[in-house]
């Protein structure tokens, strides 16, 4: 059993629960368009497999992230244990610009809670992440985790943070169909620790 | 199919041989990776032309590349003498440049046409820029198998950093893509690729990125090539597969499934909205088991296949059209009780010799028997009762040489032999008029009162006869 990265994007893009989710195998792929500042923008989103046997695979795929959603199970205190490791990889991976989001999955199963959330919340304020605790069986936090790292990118390129042109910036201006002038699509992809 | 990436180290490029075409010479590059290979053909001025862009961007020496020769450079010593020297430089240049393997070299030497890698960098480009205007489009998208199976393959490969290039390139449009697209056709051959040894439908290649898709045709391709189905069984609602050698409908239906055991098969296996299915031209025997996978199923075509026998199908209520044109049926036994509400059944060109499996068919409105063997006319009684058929097509069968063989037919429809189209053709009033002569002879004949003696304007024919 995973911490959850596939059924949290399930429930992102679908907006329904998978039940019995199979192993990821190397990465999958899913995509939403969404509204930040009046602006459409299209999510690309990269599922990637948390099993340790597919790490080479998966490492290819930091490069040229605009954002990182890292998850763990709140339920399991290993999971929540390896985000260091997970951390630093995705640090030596990803530009200094990426915006990183932590995410405890499973809130719904609070009664079987084995990390508190004061404990993750301090990892996230100490290493300068986004942190929410979200179920994605409930779709409680969900919506609003990919959003807000959504928004938190936006902000980068409005700031000047995060370079266009840079090929590793993982955002795209796209001079797109007639009629409406922007859709940029920043690639934000899922890691995790399980 | 071939993976530089994997094979870095174990490809090699070489040449071979010259040949002459339209009094131009061509060097014939082998290219190897690993155990893929094929052959490129390459004038002097492309070598010399590739070489300048590699001098200047790639930092190539320049005095690599054997120089050019206006007089006498069409005689066979010098020919092989280049040949061996062209060689040589890109045997040099190749191993200089195996790390970066610049774009420009790589379709030099076609590897877009035949590695996973290049081949999707292509592509990717390709959906970029023009993917919108291709999703907008009603008509199916093709995919190759190469192209599948590049995609699936790609996603379970470490990619190195390569050069730093344009975001167009990268794999994540051509993922976009796929998971939006509706309509895809999939054609497979078993020639070989190209110049290449490689072999189309013996690439395997699965469909999980394909998340929206609803429509699938698939021409020559055997099902062994298909490993995963991905989340077809929720979005797809019309499937074709044709000529592809198919003994069963569930190598399809069940294709991710290991063991296709019917006590085994669990609700996540069934196609939630798939109406249409249409196996034409295979070798499908019978109709299993496998069919009850398919609940929604309305338009079931096996047309051209080896089926002599129909099994229960009754579990499908919404099934409405049937065809099963060209197959070796001969006996139709008590097909009410094998299939639900049909409204259209299509036999034609296959062995049937009596009508009578048909005769409680109710809901049946279309019944197409041309091509068949059926002899005698009194078979049409069995199906003269039939309340909603108005189109049958009897031509070509034994019986259509026979005497007056239309009006022996609609007269067997008594009072509804005006609403009959029989071979496409309502009868005309000449037909009628005489049909009615001859169910008056047939009354005569059996003692009985026909009904249309209820019927007002029957007397007034009468008369006119």
């Amino acid at each position: 059993m995973g911490v959850g990265k596939s059924c949290l994007l399930h429930q992102f893009t679908e907006k329904k629960f998978m039940a019995d989710c199979p192993h990821t195998i190397g990465v999958e792929f899913g995509t939403r368009i969404i509204e930040v500042a009046g602006q459409k923008i299209k999510l690309q989103i990269w599922d990637t497999a948390g099993q340790e046997r597919f790490r080479a695979v998966t490492r290819s795929y930091y490069r040229g992230a605009a954002g990182a959603l890292m998850v763990y199970d709140i339920t399991r205190r290993s999971t929540y244990n390896h985000l260091s490791s997970w951390l630093t990889d995705t640090r030596n991976l990803t530009n200094p610009s990426t915006v990183i989001f932590l995410i405890g999955n499973k809130s719904d199963l609070d009664g079987q809670r084995d990390v508190t959330y004061e404990e993750a919340k301090q990892f996230a304020d100490e290493n300068g992440l986004m942190f929410v605790e979200a179920s994605a069986k409930t779709g409680q936090n969900v919506e609003e985790a990919f959003l807000e790292t959504a928004k938190k990118i936006y902000q980068s390129i409005q700031d000047g943070r995060l370079d266009l042109n840079a090929a590793e910036s993982g955002v795209q201006h796209k001079p797109a169909s007639p009629g409406r002038p922007l859709a940029a699509p920043p690639a934000a992809r899922d890691n995790c620790a399980c | 199919m071939s993976s530089f990436i994997k094979y870095r180290n174990e490809s090699t490029v070489s040449i071979d041989e010259a040949c002459t075409k339209d009094s131009v010479t061509y060097y014939k590059i082998t290219v190897k990776v690993g155990p893929v290979h094929w052959t490129v053909l390459h004038r002097y001025s492309d070598f010399d032309e590739l070489h300048d862009k590699l001098v200047s961007d790639h930092g190539v020496a320049k005095e690599l590349l054997p120089p050019k020769k206006v007089l006498r450079n069409k005689t066979p010593k010098f020919i092989e003498q280049r040949r061996e020297a062209l060689s040589d430089y890109l045997k040099n240049v190749f191993n200089y440049l195996r790390l970066s393997m610049p774009t420009i070299f790589a379709h030099f030497l076609d590897f877009h046409l035949y590695d996973i890698f290049f081949l999707l960098q292509d592509l990717a480009k390709k959906l970029f820029l023009d993917g919108d205007k291709l999703l907008q489009n009603e008509k199916s998208h093709k995919f190759s198998p190469m192209e599948l199976h590049a995609i699936s393959r790609r996603f379970k490969i470490e990619c190195p950093p390569t050069e730093k290039q344009d975001q167009m390139y990268d794999f994540s449009h051509i993922l976009d893509f796929c998971s939006q697209v509706n309509s895809l056709s999939i054609e497979g051959s078993y020639e070989n690729l190209g110049t290449s040894n490689i072999v189309p439908n013996e690439l395997k290649f699965d469909l999980l990125p394909f998340k929206t898709l609803m429509e699938l045709k698939i021409l020559g391709v055997p099902m062994g090539c298909i490993q995963s189905v991905g989340s077809l069984r929720d979005t797809l609602v019309s499937l074709s597969v044709f000529i592809a050698s198919v003994v069963s409908l569930n190598e399809f239906l069940l294709v991710d499934v290991l063991h296709k055991d019917p006590s085994s098969i669990a609700e996540t296996v069934t196609w939630k909205k798939l109406s249409v299915i249409n196996f034409a031209s295979n070798n499908i025997q019978n109709v299993d088991w496998a069919i009850k996978l398919v609940p929604k199923l309305q338009h079931l075509s096996l047309s051209s296949n080896r089926l002599t026998e129909l099994c229960d199908i009754s579990c499908l209520h919404e099934l409405r059209v049937l065809n099963l044109s060209m197959n070796s049926f001969s006996l139709c036994e008590n097909w009410h009780a094998k299939i639900g509400n049909i409204v259209r059944i299509d036999l034609s060109q296959n062995k049937v010799t009596s009508l009578q499996g048909f005769s409680r068919l109710y809901s049946l409105e279309s019944l197409d028997l041309s091509c068949n063997l059926i002899n005698d006319i009194e078979e049409v009684q069995y199906i003269c009762k039939l309340p909603c058929l108005e189109y049958l097509w009897l031509t070509a069968n034994p019986v259509a040489s026979s005497i007056d063989y239309r009006v022996k037919v609609i007269e067997q429809f008594n009072t509804r032999m005006s609403e009959i189209c029989l071979d496409n053709e309502k009868a005309s009033e000449k037909e009628l008029d005489t049909a009615r002569v001859l169910q008056a002879l047939r009354v005569v004949k059996e003692g009985k009162t026909p009904s249309f003696l209820e019927n007002s304007n029957t007397t007034h024919s009468f008369h006119k006869s």
